[in-house]
């Protein structure tokens, strides 16, 4: 393969485009609040806010930028390329890891049934890790039920490992190792993915039209939640996703993203390109790799290979956690992952806007310890400020009162809501004008669910900032998070143990107003929309785990579900009553 | 209903058969080289200095 793709111009001026827009924002924020705070000369503090409010305000704008650039849709009449026969061999990976087995084998059987609707012949193979021996039981006989009632012997698998090395990533591997020679393509899912049938055909047939293509990610719809936390999440993945997806599309061009799941993979490209190595030294840096999928991305687009994000695929589908609690986890997880990728920035060969990607997921973290510091540099600047000097002048007859510069802090303050809030509404404004919100229950009651939505994280994004912060704390501290497993449905938390997980940030809140307030009065109205999102902490854990009615929040996918999801509601009420046939009968069937 | 209602392992009988298990066509995964420091030079350098103390803490 030829070496390290480049960038196209179109891709080239994106880019530029983008960074250029972000050097302008920042600059303006931090010339603004340059101009306010060094009224009464320039201090420590407030070079160190400036340079923090640059950094901070670069950040959100690089999410618009990303936003704006995807925008535009995607030209329209391009034909997709024709499965070309024979059908290369093609498997449907599917790792788990102490799941159960009765959700998982239903979506299983309901995307084999799709897979033979759609006329493929692709394997499926469940690759357990899991390590419980009674969790690990259950698996046996879900998936000796599994077979019996599919027919599916020959085309369906499951072998569980008894050594877990590498996680997820040393699960593929291992398969890669054992079986892979078998396949030209690997579609990668979750335990909680689900894929169509004619999803999986679309995915072949790109990768046949196009042998350089080593990786085709989707963007995967989340499905199934009922909470007011996860309905938000799901609404937004639906609604907002594809458009900062087509962004980051435009902007990695040929070097990525790959999520990990919901795509399809060249297996000769991904065996040669992504034996991960295990890193020197101990977690939380050392070790294997966590967030092993950019990684993996880099790898590829190292080996020549181009690693593609398509996000107007359909029929690719996951679930999401359904409450804070559960995305704080996940989060703590992704966390530790990203940051790990400062040990890869130097890596050999790698193209630039693969290491730019690492710097871009360390940032998405270490982002909210830049926040913190710059509440507390405000804080720092207004009480070391030196009283106002109103006669700066020997033999001066009339005082001279420091100019109002109200005018550039609020200036600042809107221009940071607009940098959070235009793209959502540019992205709403763009769905109305071209109907894409009639799957969303139409224009009005779109438009109702993005200001729910906004209101939402607005209150949210405090609670989330502290976890994060907490969460970077801790791996800086050295502390390694591990590989939880998953634990999907929780669903509604208790308000105990809500005010358990809350306390520490309502804490948190009530120590910083109060400080403020003896400080720095001046500062407590701007602090405001952050301590009393703190203060309300466990109530907000609590309240959004709670289902919510359909009618707010809607998605495409719940007015009119994919056959993939019904057969998937199917199957799950199926194997969730004891087999007709007596156990022993199924076993000797499978 | 979930699996751990439904089934009973204690009760369980299903065994990992040979056919359950996908075919074995082995194929090689060589390990990458990630960190290279003799090549990376002062970039893998800075980021081994910013790291080391926190590794060791």
């Amino acid at each position: 393969m030829a070496r390290v793709p480049t960038p196209d111009f179109r891709t080239l001026t994106l880019r530029t485009a983008a960074i250029g827009f972000v050097v302008l924002a920042a600059g303006a924020a931090a010339a603004l609040l340059a101009a306010a705070s060094t009224e009464d000369g320039v201090h420590l503090w407030d070079v160190v806010r400036t340079t923090l409010i640059f950094v901070t305000t670069a950040w959100l704008a690089w999410g618009a930028a990303g936003a704006f650039v995807g925008l535009p849709n995607r030209r329209r009449g391009v034909v997709p390329p024709p499965l070309t026969l024979p059908q290369p061999p093609t498997v449907v990976l599917v790792p788990i890891c102490n799941e159960d087995p009765v959700t998982t084998f239903a979506r299983i059987a309901a995307m084999d049934g799709s897979i033979r609707a759609a006329g493929l012949n692709v394997n499926i193979a469940i690759l357990s890790d899991t390590r419980d021996d009674l969790a690990a039981a259950r698996e046996r006989d879900a998936f000796a039920r599994l077979l019996a009632e599919t027919g599916g012997a020959g085309r369906l698998f499951y072998r569980r490992r008894m050594d877990n090395r590498g996680r997820k990533a040393g699960n593929i591997e291992d398969f890669i190792r054992t079986s892979g020679a078998a396949y030209r393509f690997a579609v990668i899912l979750d335990a909680d993915s689900l894929m169509e049938g004619e999803t999986i055909r679309h995915l072949i047939a790109r990768m046949q039209a196009d042998p350089k293509l080593g990786l085709l990610q989707t963007l995967p719809k989340i499905i199934g939640a009922r909470s007011l936390f996860g309905r938000a999440m799901q609404f937004s993945a639906a609604f907002h996703a594809p458009v900062f997806a087509r962004g980051l599309a435009r902007m990695q061009g040929a070097t990525g993203p790959f999520w990990g799941h919901n795509a399809i993979v060249r297996v000769k490209a991904f065996a040669e390109s992504c034996g991960l190595p295990v890193l020197n030294g101990q977690p939380p840096f050392g070790g294997h790799i966590l967030s092993h999928d950019y990684v993996e991305a880099a790898l590829l687009a190292r080996a020549g290979w181009k690693v593609e994000l398509d996000e107007t695929i359909e029929g690719s589908f996951e679930e999401g956690p359904d409450n804070i609690l559960a995305h704080a986890r996940r989060d703590r997880r992704w966390c530790q992952g990203n940051l790990q990728h400062a040990r890869l920035l130097a890596a050999p060969g790698l193209a630039p806007w693969s290491r730019f990607v690492f710097v871009q997921g360390i940032f998405a973290y270490v982002a909210s310890l830049f926040w913190g510091a710059f509440l507390i540099a405000s804080i720092a600047a207004t009480v070391t400020a030196p009283p106002p000097n109103y006669f700066p002048e020997p033999y001066q007859l009339f005082p001279v009162f420091p100019s109002d510069r109200t005018k550039e802090i609020v200036t600042l303050a809107l221009g940071i809501v607009g940098l959070l809030l235009l793209p959502k509404l540019s992205i709403l404004g763009a769905a109305a004008l071209s109907d894409r919100t009639r799957g969303f229950g139409g224009k009005a009651r779109a438009a109702g669910a993005v200001l729910a939505e906004i209101v939402l994280s607005s209150l949210l994004a405090p609670v989330m900032l502290m976890y994060q912060s907490r969460a970077v704390m801790q791996v800086l501290a050295g502390r390694d998070g591990g590989w939880p497993a998953n634990q999907r449905g929780e669903g509604r938390l208790g308000l105990g143990q809500s005010l358990v997980a809350g306390f520490w940030i309502f804490a948190g809140g009530a120590i910083v107003l109060a400080a403020v307030k003896t400080l720095a009065p001046s500062l407590a109205i701007w602090l405001l929309p952050i301590c009393l999102p703190m203060l309300a902490a466990p109530f907000l854990i609590w309240a959004s785990s709670h289902p919510i009615a359909r009618g707010l929040f809607t998605t495409p996918e719940e007015t009119d579900p994919s056959p993939v999801i019904r057969s998937f509601h199917r199957w799950q009420a199926r194997l969730s009553q004891p087999a007709a046939q007596p156990k022993e009968a199924l076993d000797a069937a499978a | 209903m979930s699996a751990e209602r439904l089934i009973e392992p204690e009760a369980s009988t299903a065994v990992e058969d040979m056919h359950w298990a996908p075919p074995f066509a082995p194929m090689e995964m060589p390990r990458q080289v990630l960190e290279s420091p003799h090549r990376a030079g002062v970039l893998a350098w800075l980021t081994r200095l910013l790291l080391r103390p926190v590794q060791h803490g």
